[in-house]
């Protein structure tokens, strides 16, 4: 009879290639050889790229929860949380980034820290934005009396900043406009998506319009270059319901009312209850959800990224 | 006549012979789905016997299960069938005792299967995530070698992932 212990290096390798970060860093306790080897393991590029991009094959992937309310910032444990939290040296709980990497604990707070991987240089690069937007998000801001959105992508190559108009439908010029849409900026498919959504009372049997970005962003002022028209979903069932994000390649996660979370399916349009909760009043219009994988990739080492954190 | 040469042509069929002398009939199309016997078939050409004697019937005659139905349903590629093999995969390593899974991913990584050594090892990652220290060693049935106070200081140094 064989067991597990029988297994060359290379596919003891592959398995833990497949666990979280955090099972593979707790496994180093089963025995010297595996701790020698998973330290080995989280230093090298290969493994980091080996799990990460296993992390994304899974089958089940991951969101995490954030919602505010208005005393004091939390993260929502959910149905899928799996976020740390932990406290600051004045004891308030922040969201953050662990890199297991380096020996001591580094954290980094998430807040305005943008990740992204130089496909030309190979490198995997984190960006800290200081002012503004930053990385690729929706931006608001004061001109002349008119307020105008405007997406700011970041090139992981060249490191500029670029500003993107808006399709042109949503190129807003008056502060009324503005309260009747909002715009959710998300990944779908691997590229980036833009959910239009009414929240003015009168708009909200309009549909729900998600746009996807060209894969190159353009510097065109012609919005029809840059933005195609994926969907167009109209009201469900006759109820009123906030996208927040896509979950899989299929499916939307939405939220009814103040205490309800819903998944919409695309293809078979059918609407079915995730989770309810009581939420505070107000909070659950703060609520975001992000899709994220973990990795090993390292955020001190050869980027000399970690002096700018 | 010219059809019924093309028809020979498209299913070749090989002979693989395992360790214990069992022999499998395969297409060709289904047997290389294993980046090995794609090797062998492209380097040695006619040869049509094919011997493995690192794999034994048992795990054999599973890889080739797994090849013959994955070769099927990539001749139509759409996203249906890649749901109809995602189940058919998840029942495939459902009920894998650890010998078994053992065996085939032995075989599997003998035979550069890559997407099964993939299904595989994701499988016997699903067995462990989230278990304990302990547990894993009883799993792999392996002591541990630490001197006392050796392994409370390594959950020292990464004490967020012990949380």
């Amino acid at each position: 009879m064989t067991s597990f212990c029988d297994l060359p290096e290379d596919m003891l390798v592959e398995i833990l290639s497949w666990l979280p970060a955090e099972s593979v860093l707790r496994f180093k306790r089963v025995q010297k050889s595996w701790c020698v080897l998973i330290d080995a393991l989280v230093k090298k590029q290969l493994f980091a790229a080996m799990h990460l991009s296993n992390g994304k094959k899974k089958k089940t992937p991951s969101l995490f929860f954030k919602s505010l309310n208005a005393k004091h910032n939390k993260i929502y444990q959910g149905v899928f949380t799996i976020k740390k939290i932990r406290k600051d040296r004045r004891g308030h709980r922040r969201q953050c980034v662990i890199d297991p990497s380096c020996r001591d604990k580094c954290l980094y707070t998430l807040i305005r820290v943008g990740f992204g991987h130089d496909p030309i240089a190979n490198v995997y690069k984190a960006v800290k934005v200081s002012k503004g937007g930053g990385g690729v998000r929706a931006e608001e801001k004061e001109e002349d009396n008119s307020l105008e959105e405007t997406i700011h992508s970041f090139d992981m190559y060249d490191e500029t900043f670029r500003s993107i108009v808006l399709p042109d439908k949503y190129y807003y010029q008056t502060a009324e406009a503005l309260e009747t849409w909002q715009a959710e900026l998300t990944e779908w498919n691997e590229s980036v998506a833009l959910i239009y959504y009414p929240v003015a009372k009168w708009a909200r049997t309009k549909p729900i319009e998600v746009w996807a970005m060209h894969d190159q962003p353009c510097e065109s002022h012609e919005s029809t270059q840059c933005w195609t028209k994926l969907l167009s979903i109209d009201p469900l069932g006759g109820l009123y319901k906030i996208p927040i994000t896509f979950w899989k390649s299929d499916e939307l996660l939405m939220r009814e009312g103040e205490s309800e979370l819903v998944l919409y399916n695309l293809l078979t349009k059918k609407v079915r209850s995730l989770h309810r909760k009581q939420f505070y009043p107000g909070e659950m219009a703060w609520f975001r959800a992000f899709g994220y994988v973990e990795s090993f990739v390292s955020l001190t080492k050869s980027n000399n990224i970690g002096k700018f954190i | 006549m010219s059809s019924s040469s093309t028809t020979t042509t498209t299913t070749r069929l090989l002979m693989l012979k395992a360790s214990d002398g069992v022999t499998f009939e395969v297409e060709e199309a289904v047997a290389t789905k294993l980046g090995a016997i794609n090797n062998m078939v492209e380097e040695e050409g006619s040869e049509d016997l094919i011997c493995l004697p690192n794999v034994n019937g048992k795990f054999l005659g599973m890889v080739l299960e797994w090849c013959k139905k994955h070769a099927n349903n990539n001749t139509n590629s759409d996203k249906g069938n890649d749901e109809v093999n995602k189940w058919w995969d998840k029942e495939f390593v459902m009920d894998l005792d650890q010998n078994t899974l053992y065996h085939l991913l032995m075989a599997a990584d003998y035979l550069s299967g890559t997407e099964l050594v993939d299904l595989l090892t994701e499988k016997v990652a699903s067995m462990i995530r989230g278990k304990k220290v302990e547990e894993i060693r009883e799993t792999f049935k392996i002591k541990s070698d630490f001197l006392p106070g050796q392994e409370e200081e390594i959950r020292k140094k990464n004490s967020w992932a012990f949380e």
